[in-house]
């Protein structure tokens, strides 16, 4: 109980890493992900 | 966010839907791993579930260009909040699984050479494997099956296609 009573304000989320294969490389399809530089 | 009217792996095909408007049938997701650092987001306390997906690139043909990346993994970096750790795990758990199972038709189309299957291990793994044991092993583990596309013609001289014998990831030693 004292677990859940902690829990509850926190936000669940998912993030997600797509592989795929395209012109011999392995890419990413990155959602969610500001990408801050490159 | 996930809805509180849906599970996680719903949230992440609403994503992939909405996102990508690609049909989430088409991508392969399994879980990773629980993100719960403290301050992994200054905006508040955010706790993640993170999946990794496989797609073969067939299938994004339609997708949507606004509200993703697509870029080499080698050069995605400086990636926001702890999202360079997420990618660094999802890649090793990627090798682990090209190791201990058949996630590799995930990534590959219904039917492929056996060149294309070793040079996608090479890819993944990030290093040259002996061919020669590769193939032996693969052909041992009775996982392939000539393909129903009998041959691909690459410059003047047939191919064999291969295909896995089940669309199902099946855990077994590869390497």
């Amino acid at each position: 109980m004292l677990l859940a009573e902690n829990l509850k304000h926190a936000i669940v989320s998912t993030d997600g890493v797509i592989f795929l294969i395209k012109d011999n490389k392995l890419m990413v399809i990155i959602l969610d992900v500001k990408m801050m530089s490159m | 966010m996930i809805l509180s009217t849906e599970t996680a792996k719903e949230a992440i095909q609403r994503v992939i839907y909405n996102k990508l408007n690609i049909n989430p049938k088409n991508v392969y997701i399994e879980e990773l791993k629980v993100y719960s650092d403290i301050d992994r987001d200054k905006r508040g306390r955010v706790v993640s579930l993170a999946h990794i997906g496989l797609i073969t690139s067939q299938k994004i043909n339609n997708i949507a260009a606004t509200t993703y990346v697509l870029i080499e993994y080698t050069k995605a970096k400086n990636l926001a909040y702890d999202h360079d750790l997420i990618l660094k795990d999802a890649l090793q758990r990627l090798r682990d699984r090209f190791l201990n199972s058949t996630i590799a038709v995930k990534l590959l189309p219904n039917s492929f050479t056996i060149t294309e299957l070793y040079q996608l291990y090479c890819l993944i793994l990030n290093k040259k494997i002996d061919k020669r044991n590769f193939l032996k092993k693969i052909k041992s583990l009775g996982i392939i099956k000539k393909g129903t596309e009998k041959v691909l013609w690459q410059k003047h001289r047939p191919v064999q296609l291969f295909e896995f014998k089940s669309k199902e990831i099946k855990n077994l030693n590869i390497f």
